[in-house]
């Protein structure tokens, strides 16, 4: 990086950060609201809904890759206004479209690649950037709680929207939320990036990717990504409905996501925190090896609200903890000059383990009667991905040529 | 002065923000509502 002068204070990076994290994720937890008010309006089926959110996450992984590289070369607040602008539009979209195809056009396409715009990848690039080394892993820590926090608080929000003012007016008001994030991502205009211009780094695009593909414990942690995406999505979809089929009421398949959302803030901050004193590839492997326990013991114990509310809790400390010392991992390896683009990568890999647990979820479901399968495959994949988070050689890559990573 | 005035109003909004949201979980009825809207998705 040659053009750098003074950062950014850090906490500016933080709360402008956070705030945005905390709209973006805020926002999309509670889509599944909108199901039956939409589904019923438009006299559209499930799985016209079900096909835009599913495009909305693979078109978030991969937008994130491109957005990363856009933000680590122009700017982050560039692509997070961009991302803004479209969010709004894209709830716009969803209140407004008149077919299932501009439905998945709307909510699909142009939500998943505003939240490639506006999420993880884009921040953690500023904060990595503008954040010393030593505090990096507590700062992306605080940034992915943000985004855990959005949860417990929006998806509330929502429903209160939604029961008070009608679904399409609701849409038009996380709309206006969404434009917020403009703003706030004027505090993210980092220093180096100005008067248009692109950031002269000391490696390209090309030949940072070659080195991270070519680098083992880049490929491990994507690998480890993939189970967290995997687990965490097939609980948060298909948990309620596995609930339902054990005859427990609704109450509880409500308190149980208010409780991953609340643990899941405690849980990430925490683990930003030890990032900074511990060995990453430990802290990864312990949450998912716990996570696997954790889904064992619930399945082995008798099924009661208690222990839905236990599990809830313990997955909920476990929930996103992955992602700030993913990510401060790849910084510690990479450096931050391509940042953005190493986790967008990660992230697509996140992203295709969730589809997988999604799609796995119902197949295995539908083939079999039981989530029995799905289970026992999240358990193995925990263990898989605790083995394989070991070896990864989270010091910084020596470079022959080219200056140190930050 | 005048930006510690706009850095209070802004930590106090916030601040009502949430404590808006925490009386909604604390409210049973709403909480139900919620509860079956998500219910209604699976």
């Amino acid at each position: 990086m040659t053009q750098r002068t003074a950062p950014l204070s850090m906490s500016q990076v933080l709360l402008c950060g956070a705030a945005i994290v905390t709209l973006s994720m805020g926002i999309r937890h509670g889509f599944g609201l909108w199901l039956q008010p939409i589904t019923q309006t438009q006299g559209w089926s499930r799985e016209n809904f079900a096909f835009a959110i599913a495009i909305q996450n693979l078109a978030w992984g991969l937008a994130g890759i491109f957005a990363g590289m856009v933000a680590d070369k122009f700017g982050a607040f560039k692509v997070i206004i961009v991302g803004a602008v479209l969010y709004a539009f894209g709830l716009a979209g969803m209140a407004f479209s008149p077919t299932p195809l501009l439905f998945g056009l709307s909510a699909g396409v142009l939500i998943g690649i505003a939240q490639a715009g506006t999420t993880y990848a884009v921040i953690y690039g500023v904060i990595g950037r503008n954040v010393a080394a030593d505090r990096r892993s507590w700062a992306m820590g605080i940034a992915a709680a943000a985004g855990s926090f959005g949860q417990f608080l929006m998806v509330p929000t929502e429903s209160f929207l939604i029961q008070n003012i009608g679904w399409q007016q609701a849409l038009v008001v996380l709309a206006m939320a969404a434009l917020l994030m403009a703003p706030l991502a004027w505090g993210l205009r980092e220093p180096g990036f100005g008067a248009g211009a692109a950031l002269k780094r000391d490696q390209s695009i090309v030949q940072a990717l070659r080195e991270a593909f070519g680098y083992p414990s880049f490929q491990l942690l994507m690998a480890g990504y993939f189970v967290c995406g995997f687990q965490v999505v097939f609980i948060g979809v298909h948990m309620p409905s596995y609930l339902k089929d054990k005859g427990l009421s609704p109450e509880v398949a409500g308190y149980a996501l208010a409780l991953i959302g609340l643990a899941n803030v405690l849980g990430t901050y925490a683990a930003g925190v030890l990032g900074q004193r511990l060995n990453k590839r430990h802290i990864l492997a312990f949450i998912y090896l716990a996570r696997s326990v954790a889904i064992a013991v619930f399945l082995i114990a008798p099924l009661t609200p208690t222990s839905v509310y236990l599990f809830s809790t313990v997955m909920g400390l476990l929930w996103l903890s992955t992602v700030p010392v993913t990510n401060a991992a790849v910084a510690q390896i990479f450096g931050v000059a391509h940042l953005s683009m190493l986790s967008g990568f990660v992230f697509f890999s996140h992203q295709i383990g969730s589809f997988m647990g999604v799609w796995l979820g119902g197949y295995l479901y539908d083939r079999t009667g039981s989530y029995d399968i799905v289970w026992y495959i999240a358990i193995a994949l925990g263990v898989l991905a605790a083995l394989v988070n070991l070896p990864i050689k989270e010091s910084a890559i020596e470079r022959k040529s080219l200056a140190q990573p930050a | 002065m005048m930006r510690r005035t706009h850095h209070t109003l802004l930590y106090a909004a916030m601040l009502v923000l949430l404590l808006v949201v925490f009386a909604l979980y604390l409210q049973p009825d709403f909480l139900r509502a919620m509860a079956d809207q998500v219910w209604a998705c699976f």
